[in-house]
């Protein structure tokens, strides 16, 4: 048997400070246990009563490690996670627990919790999940420089052959003033290939114009683009310049169209065929503008269902684009990775200049939903949690570590799984990569819905 | 199973009815909104109102709510006819007493216009009796209620009944929270010497007796009123004494409240780091304490202002989306408001002109909760300052004058003049 006081028990610096571990919650005969085991000139050993005077206590004094006793009060795992997510010296956190469940377990790997402890506590487990504290940084790679083109505030990144066709259809449509839909799913960056499109073209003097028809009020959306007069509705209380005739020479841009009821889709209709758009309340005005739309729907799937016009299709497909899913050029992802850590930790003032290896795992791994802007929200939470010049798995978000941990970590134990366990930890990372979606998940397992749900309560999932 | 549809056609189907309301909040705390549209371009826009309903999930949460509002009913009903033998009876105790305990069923699901009715019955009642001990308890009613109904003159004049009869009965404890009432009162109404007088006179009153806890919202109420003032030191000193109280007596809703003040004033003085610190904190007590949603849509709001502060959007924006689950799932519509008014506010700043949704929101969850002018005008004077951010006078001018003539509805003219010498200086 091994003492915690071992060659490769991390320590805050080579020969240095010892590692600070805060005992929140445990009993007396538990913090006895540990003192009598542990080294402690190698880890300074405090205790906390709970989780509101450990918070305390890691902030006038960060800790590295928190060993806390999950009872039956409000202190839960989830209770923990949050409490430690951003915390000074980014604690790791091992749980100790009377009642250790499989789902219990996987709850913690998708957390990124260091370990899950059976009490009573054992001296091998508890040496094995403190000398984890020192390998969980691994190896790092460095950040590749990025040639971004550039359109204005925004970026395009990528030498995958799905953005080669991107750039090569935008070469060949910008010098017109062809009317485009892009599509492609949330997050792939269709107002940026719009804002290319305008940049590059005849009209890139004249203004862009971009209006989101999801994101507002169906009762407003018709005022926001065609304008209106004072007076003319309750709540009109000044005249307003529609979006259209904002855009007059220049290129209006109608992010996801899919979403427009069909009443406004027929003025839209009207608009594109008359050139001329009619104020709520007030005159026709002509107007002369670049149409571009984007959808993240199927719209001939809407046209069929009788949700989107067809006639307005075909006004709008003029030339159609797709833009690939992140997860369809994956060869992209280090770059775009590199290029948002880099502009990151520009605005924040980080000095990361590389990504771990088990990082940049995680990010291959994961489904990204959202594609670009979703790898631009995870990584920019992750540059503000960083504290050194690499960016490491604990500094990502949970959403997006989770799948990795779940397929790729050991047992918490060496004993071989039991057909339960297995199925629990199928189960869990089946959940992860499709970002929690219980439907999707039970379509990939095989098995209906209600009997996924039914695994999931008893696995604790 | 059929497609879900948007909350806000689902709204518009609905009549301004006041047997529907439980429905129309059941409707807003069953829509949900998925992965791919928190990830699309409208993801950072999305209000409740563009979240989705699924008619065979409202189906079957309907079997739940409907034994929910038969009990509701049930419970008024049969407090009414108790209060009505109690009277025939000649029990006036017993019959105010009932009486309250329909306001306290109205509070418990939030409609507090009708706890306030049944409680102006119940007033009525005590008024008859010999025993002034029932009717001080019912003025403390009305007083809080009329606070949380954004009606602090109308309080005031229910603590300062409570006090005169209190003292007359040498009746320690409601003294002091009489006195503590008409100092929230009075720091609602931004009248701070007037506040900081009455808590201190509280205060005495509690010093030597035991009324530990009393002492601690005494303490956190003189906190707020010297922090409005300016005097954010003292704020905190006192924050420090009542937390060390608070800490002793094992109060941890208490401690939460406290924490999260002192975060706020933290905040406020530009420290960001030390305000994370108590906010966190504060949550984690937060947890000890019977479930609020209310303080814990508070507590997210003001992690969001801390977040901003520390330069850390992407963490702000994610606190005020968990306010505003929180305050869905509560059915807290007026949070909600506080929520989109914030996530307007950060529009404004990025000078982000589709953020008038988030207030176009607010306005239309002001207008269906309906009762409480004072958040209407808080409202329309959000809209404005957005409006005149993003360079629209003219908007900002008319939003300024309906916010005025709200602020002056609900009694508080103090605002709506502030308001309008604001509105003049910036236009002259």
């Amino acid at each position: 048997m091994t003492s915690v006081a071992h060659e490769t028990v991390p320590r805050g610096e080579p020969g240095g400070a010892p590692v600070r571990v805060l005992i929140v919650g445990a009993d007396n005969a538990v913090v006895t246990r540990i003192r009598a085991w542990v080294d402690e000139s190698l880890f300074h050993l405090e205790t906390a009563a709970d989780l509101p005077r450990a918070m305390r206590a890691m902030i006038a004094a960060p800790a590295q490690v928190v060993l806390a006793h999950l009872g039956d009060g409000p202190d839960d795992l989830t209770a923990w996670v949050d409490a430690l997510r951003g915390m000074p010296g980014s604690p790791r956190l091992v749980a100790l627990t009377s009642r250790p469940t499989i789902g219990l377990v996987l709850q913690g790997e998708r957390a990124g919790v260091l370990d899950v402890l059976a009490l009573p506590l054992q001296r091998e487990a508890l040496d094995a999940a403190l000398r984890r504290v020192s390998e969980s940084g691994g190896d790092v790679v460095p950040l590749p420089a990025v040639q971004p083109h550039m359109v204005g505030d925004y970026a395009l990144v990528g030498e995958s052959p799905a953005m080669l066709e991107v750039y090569k259809v935008i070469a060949r449509v910008a010098s017109s003033t062809a009317t485009v839909l892009v599509e492609g799913d949330s997050g792939t960056g269709k107002e940026v290939i719009a804002r290319a499109l305008h940049r590059h073209g005849p009209r890139a003097a004249q203004p862009f114009v971009a209006v989101n028809c999801a994101a507002i009020p169906e009762n407003l959306l018709e005022s926001e683009l065609f304008g209106h007069e004072k007076g003319a509705f309750t709540g009109a209380v000044a005249r307003k310049i529609g979006r259209f005739e904002q855009a007059t020479r220049g290129t209006l841009f109608l992010d996801e169209i899919g979403d427009m009821s069909l009443p406004l889709q027929a003025k839209i209709l009207r608009a594109v065929q008359e050139r001329e758009v009619e104020r709520i309340g007030g005159d026709v005005v002509p107007v002369d503008v670049r149409l571009i739309a984007a959808t993240n729907h199927d719209l001939a799937a809407s046209i069929k269902a009788g949700r989107f016009r067809e006639d307005l299709y075909y006004r709008l497909a003029v030339v159609t684009m797709r833009l690939p899913r992140l997860v369809d050029r994956g060869e992209d992802l280090l770059s775009l990775s590199a290029f948002f850590i880099n502009e990151f930790s520009r605005t924040h003032g980080r000095t990361i200049s590389a990504i771990s290896r088990s990082a940049l795992d995680a990010l291959h791994s994961h489904a990204w939903v959202g594609n670009v802007r979703e790898l631009r929200n995870a990584l920019e939470r992750a540059v503000l949690i960083a504290d050194g010049s690499a960016l490491r798995l604990s500094d990502l978000p949970d959403s997006v570590r989770g799948a990795r941990r779940v397929a790729a970590l050991p047992a918490p134990s060496d004993a071989p799984l039991t057909l339960a366990e297995l199925e629990a930890r199928h189960i869990a990372m089946v959940l992860a990569s499709t970002g929690g979606r219980v439907a999707t998940a039970a379509r990939i397992l095989g098995v209906h819905r209600n009997t996924l749900t039914r695994k999931m309560r008893e696995y604790g999932l | 199973m059929t497609s879900p549809l948007r909350l806000e056609r689902a709204l518009r189907l609905m009549p301004a009815v006041e047997a529907l309301e439980p429905l129309r909040m059941l409707l807003m705390a069953a829509s949900e909104t998925d992965d791919a549209r928190k990830w699309s371009s409208a993801g950072m826009y999305l209000t409740v109102g563009k979240r989705s309903v699924n008619v065979d999930t409202l189906r079957g949460q309907l079997d739940q709510l409907m034994p929910r509002i038969t009990d509701h009913v049930t419970r008024l009903y049969e407090a009414y006819i108790t209060a009505l033998a109690a009277q025939h009876a000649g029990d006036g105790a017993a019959a105010a007493h009932a009486l309250a305990r329909a306001a306290d069923e109205e509070a418990g699901v939030r409609r507090l216009p009708q706890a306030r009715a049944w409680l102006e019955v119940a007033f009525r009642v005590a008024t008859e009796l010999n025993d002034r001990g029932p009717e001080i308890e019912i003025l403390n009613r009305l007083g809080e209620t009329d606070l949380a109904l954004g009606r602090p003159m109308d309080a005031s004049r229910f603590f300062q009944r409570m006090l005169v009869l209190a003292e007359a009965g040498f009746d320690h404890d409601n003294v002091i929270r009489a006195c503590h009432g008409l100092g929230r009162a009075a720091l609602a109404r931004r009248q701070y010497e007037g506040a900081r007088a009455w808590c201190l006179r509280a205060l005495r009153h509690a010093a030597g007796g035991s009324h530990a806890l009393h002492t601690v919202q005494l303490e956190r109420t003189m906190a707020l009123t010297s922090w409005r003032q300016g005097f954010k030191d003292e704020a905190l000193e006192r924050l420090a004494v009542a937390i060390t109280t608070a800490e002793s007596l094992d109060a941890p809703a208490e401690m939460a409240l406290l924490l999260k003040t002192r975060g706020e004033v933290q905040a406020s003085t530009g420290a960001a780091e030390e305000a994370l610190a108590s906010l966190r904190e504060s949550g984690a007590w937060l947890r000890r304490a019977p479930d609020d949603p209310a303080l814990r849509t508070d507590l997210h709001l003001a992690l969001a202002d801390a977040f901003e502060l520390a330069r850390n959007p992407v963490e702000a924006e994610r606190e005020l989306r968990s306010a505003e689950q929180v305050a869905i799932e509560g059915r807290l519509t007026d949070r909600l408001v506080d929520v989109y008014l914030a996530l307007g506010r950060l529009s404004g700043t990025r000078r982000d002109e589709t953020g008038f949704v988030f207030f176009e929101q607010a306005i239309e969850l002001a207008h269906i909760m309906g009762w409480n002018l004072a958040l209407e005008g808080h409202v329309f004077e959000e809209y404005g300052r957005f409006r005149h951010q993003l360079g629209s006078r003219d908007e900002a001018q008319a939003h300024f004058e309906r916010a005025a003539r709200s602020f002056e509805a609900s009694g508080d003219s103090a605002a709506a003049e502030r308001l309008r010498t604001e509105t003049a200086s910036a236009t002259a």
